[in-house]
């Protein structure tokens, strides 16, 4: 069999045109912008210095900032890693009534950006919020707790936690499906049984997906923006990067903090590379999770209810407390809202700010999400289909920015692209549109892959044989055969799009060109209505993505989950 | 009815040679066979005849006409894959009309030609039905209606047979080698199983490493295997090495056991002095008490019994020689046996049935 790692007569002017389209975005909105950064920062007066990291370290408000960071980062990932084992593991290994609603459920605290949480999280668990309030009241406690103690550190770890945990859940989940059952099943045969066969046989076979997801949870909690900023916990890396962002010309410490986010990312992956063959690129969607399930009694049916439906519960809190936030009228110093209203809901389409931002958020996400499908469904049939040299290269930069905090990635644009007709002075739309696209390029190009990778290339060849040419047979067989899942990763494309926060917050300098988030953080300035019509504005994200998501639900049917493997 | 010719072809994969220098003339109406382990290249050039890959070299003529540079959609072959690939999201119907869709076919005639093939492979009761709802053997015999439907100048079979068991396999040869002779279209059949290839073939091309170790009808290749790769491949054999002392015939071997003679012309060039294997068909070996036949001094080898095993048509013998090389011997009257463990045996057999082969390297 042709096990060739490339075919000269694979390179047909098609290919190579798509190849060359493929180097010339990746180069100029990937790499440039971070090399820009990687110069600015080394380089100073044409001469290489390291003279700015020397300043960084030194900064007492930098030194706080990397600790705070780090913090976050690693307590976040402890604490989704407490979430998510368990649940993973009854959700595998065990059969029970419900299975599928509840394994659903436990997906949903993904569908709302952290940052928009902390708005109603800030309004529950304030000093005189709703739950110190009514603690009062019931004479639990006599003073108020500080619910965010240490300058709003633990209200953003809870947040980022609530959010990850979905993903952390998702790669234990591939992870302990892919352990064949039968190395298990060996183990017992031996004499290993319950802790111990979990702790010397599972554990170790699942580790490398495990730190795939782990790794995903302290970069994300490690760069995130929106929830620190509303959390006003102002010393983390990603706060200091963005109020840099609007002065990079004058202060160069911005390049130098960027630097070290990249480096401590790539440290991260090359050590789970070292150590795990850098497993976490493989496909997930081929584990088999029925093989190695078994029927739950009904005392363990009870308590895996319980633990999903209390994790799920706790974790929707941000929701509903958004959701109570956005229809309040009036709501001081009491539990609930004294009075309730629709006013603001109506006020999202009355106002210019928030109108302009909604209708610029389906724009700019339309947009990225066509790029992302031309770029991704061309990314990944050329991964399965062709054979031609550096294909690992096009798969490993493909995914790249799943990996590259979006930060870094934006503030590499505004940098490398000012004073050209890119600049996001002149205008962020071209800039924004792209920035979407690259971050989330590898969810459209795993779901494609998934897709051409299930996919015979017989019934290619079987239609080819039959007298189609490749265009005709690419248009009939293989996009029909593919819609569904080309159609899952647009939605996930387009939605995450809709909520993209960093890229937003940074790029989006003009008051006309707001996206949602930027919108939502900008109305949280204003103190009269400002937190009640950031929170319509957010329900009103959190239905779109519920409503794309029900729509790729009814698509995909069965195979939504496959949809989050991150 | 399309004649095949296949010259010099030679591919390359990597430093992998899947297919070395092979020519083949295929006659017009022929099921042809590309037989051969796994490995072997026949998969290739299969693929290589119906344009999936270009050849390094070498030039593929359907006729007259050089489709060495065609593309596989413009070749007018219709193949029949080893996992049927059938179009999931297409009826069975759909799926057989596709190549009568794309040749702008006429619809009423479309219609009656998809009937007619899916009639010709019995399966005229399940036009609406979608392929996931049949069997291996139903899929399989869509699979050659879509193929033949579109009047192909040749049919490729991929092993087709080789995800089906047992019995509907033996059922689906009957099947295609009936269509082959109502459609009278040439067909090129790959397999690695050498029933299939001697039941069903006009011709076999057997094939190793690449290249075309030999061409022929069935029986010829079974009975006159042409080196000793092919004698070994094609049914079971027994090898007793040897050296030549006379080349002409009849031929005489000098083994460990006494001379061996041959009365059958070898294909490879041989001359005394090489050494050389001669090949004995388990079931041409028969066997006779030592003291009985002492008289007998012609193609006879001494052993002892080893093991016999009781297969209810037949009964099989492994009898180890003087030397200890094992012989395999078949007697198909089961009603008695022969000589039991530990018995010593005297081995005979036919001139006419010894082949002499050149040694394997």
């Amino acid at each position: 069999m042709p096990s060739a790692r490339f075919d000269l007569s694979d390179l047909t002017p098609g290919v190579l045109a798509i190849l060359g389209i493929l180097v010339l975005f990746f180069g100029l909105f990937l790499f440039y912008p971070i090399l820009h950064v990687l110069m600015n920062a080394f380089y100073t007066d044409e001469q290489f210095s390291i003279e700015f990291f020397g300043l960084m370290l030194q900064s007492p408000v930098q030194q706080r900032a990397l600790i705070n960071s780090f913090e976050l980062g690693i307590v976040t990932t402890a604490l989704t890693t407490i979430i998510a084992l368990p649940m993973a593991v009854a959700i595998v290994r065990y059969d029970f009534i419900g299975k599928g609603l509840l394994g659903g459920l436990a997906l949903v605290p993904m569908i709302m950006p952290p940052f928009v949480g902390a708005i109603g999280m800030k309004q529950m668990f304030a000093r005189f919020g709703s739950i110190n309030l009514f603690l009062l009241e019931t004479g639990l406690i006599d003073a108020p707790i500080d619910w965010f103690g240490g300058g709003g550190f633990w209200g953003v770890v809870i947040l980022e936690a609530l959010h990850l945990y979905p993903i952390m859940y998702l790669n234990i989940a591939a992870a302990l499906a892919n352990v064949d059952p039968s190395l298990e099943e060996s183990a017992r045969n031996v004499g290993a049984g319950g802790f111990r066969l979990f702790r010397t046989v599972t554990f170790p076979l699942m580790l490398p997906g495990y730190f795939a997801g782990a790794i995903i949870v302290f970069i994300w909690a490690f760069t995130d923006l929106g929830t620190p900023l509303i959390f006003e916990f102002r010393e983390v890396v990603a706060v200091q990067i963005f109020n840099m962002s609007t002065d990079v010309h004058a202060n160069p410490l911005g390049y130098a903090l960027v630097v070290f986010v990249v480096l401590v990312t790539l440290v991260l992956f090359y050590l789970s590379k070292r150590f795990f063959g850098g497993r976490h690129y493989e496909m997930v969607a081929r584990g088999h999770v029925a093989s190695a399930s078994k029927r739950a009694t009904s005392l363990e049916t009870v308590l895996i209810w319980g633990m999903l439906l209390s994790i799920t519960g706790i974790a929707l809190i941000p929701h509903l407390s958004v959701v109570l936030t956005s229809v309040t009228e009036r709501w001081f110093m009491t539990v609930l809202p004294s009075d309730y209203t629709a006013a603001y809901y109506g006020q999202i389409f009355a106002h210019d700010l928030t109108l302009l931002s909604i209708r610029n958020s389906l724009w700019l996400s339309v947009m990225s999400t066509l790029i992302d499908i031309v770029l991704g469904v061309a990314i990944a049939y050329l991964l399965t289909r062709r054979r031609f040299p550096f294909r690992d290269a096009l798969d490993a930069v493909a995914m790249l920015p799943l990996a590259l905090p979006g930060l870094v990635l934006a503030f590499g644009y505004i940098s490398g692209f000012s004073g050209t007709f890119l600049d996001v002075r002149v205008s962020p739309v071209p800039l924004l549109i792209i920035a979407y696209a690259v971050r989330r390029l590898p969810y459209m190009v795993r779901a494609a892959y998934a897709g051409f990778q299930q996919m015979s290339v017989t019934l290619e060849e079987a239609s080819m044989n039959l007298g189609a040419g490749p265009l005709r047979t690419l248009w009939k067989i293989t996009m029909p055969l593919v819609l569904a899942n080309v159609a899952a990763g647009a939605i996930l494309s387009f939605s995450f799009a809709m909520l993209e926060v960093s890229d937003s917050l940074i790029l989006a300098i003009n008051e006309q060109y707001y996206p949602i988030t930027k919108a939502i953080y900008s109305l949280m300035g204003r103190i009269t209505d400002g937190p009640y019509m950031a929170s319509a504005m957010g329900m009103l994200g959190m239905i779109l993505l519920a409503c794309s998501l029900l729509f790729t639900g009814k698509v995909l049917g069965r195979r939504m989950g496959q949809l989050f493997k991150v | 009815m399309v004649s095949l010719t296949l010259r010099g072809i030679t591919r390359k994969f990597g430093d992998v040679t899947a297919v070395d220098d092979v020519s083949l003339e295929i006659a017009g109406g022929e099921l042809f066979f590309l037989l051969g382990p796994s490995g072997c290249g026949k998969t290739t050039l299969l693929r290589l005849i119906a344009g999936f890959y270009a050849p390094d070299a070498g030039s593929i003529l359907f006729d007259d006409h050089d489709v060495t540079r065609t593309p596989p959609h413009r070749r007018n072959t219709g193949m029949v894959f080893q996992n049927y690939a059938l179009w999931p999201h297409m009826s069975v119907w759909e799926n057989v009309a596709y190549g009568l869709v794309l040749r702008k076919i006429p619809s009423s005639e479309q219609h009656d030609r998809v009937s007619e093939a899916l009639e010709m492979v019995r399966m005229d009761q399940y036009g609406e039905r979608s392929p996931n709802q049949l069997s291996g053997g139903q899929q399989q015999r869509v699979a050659l209606a879509r193929a033949l439907v579109i009047r192909p100048d040749v049919v490729l079979l991929d092993e087709p047979l080789s995800n089906l068991d047992a019995r509907l396999r033996l059922e689906m040869r009957d099947e295609i080698r009936r269509i082959h002779d109502e459609t009278g279209t040439t067909m090129i059949y790959v397999t690695h199983d050498q029933k299939e290839a001697l039941s069903m073939a006009d011709r076999v091309a057997v094939m190793d490493l690449g290249a075309v170790a030999q061409i022929g009808e069935p029986r010829s290749i079974y009975d006159r295997p042409a080196n000793a790769f092919v004698a070994d491949f094609i049914g079971e054999t027994n090898f007793v090495a040897g050296r030549l002392t006379r080349s002409e015939l009849p031929l005489a071997v000098e083994t460990a056991f006494g001379v061996l003679h041959s009365t059958v012309e070898p294909v490879e060039d041989l001359s005394p002095g090489d050494e050389v294997v001669c090949s004995v068909r388990p079931e041409d070996i028969r066997v006779s008490d030592p003291d009985a036949a002492a008289g007998e001094e012609e193609n006879v080898m001494d052993g002892v019994v080893r093991q016999t095993v009781y297969l209810g048509d037949h009964e099989q013998y492994t009898i180890r020689l003087g030397d200890g090389t094992p012989m395999k011997l078949v007697d198909h009257r089961s009603d008695r046996r022969l000589a039991g463990p530990g018995a010593p045996v005297r081995l005979k057999c036919d001139a006419s049935q010894v082949v002499v082969l050149g040694k394997p390297v």
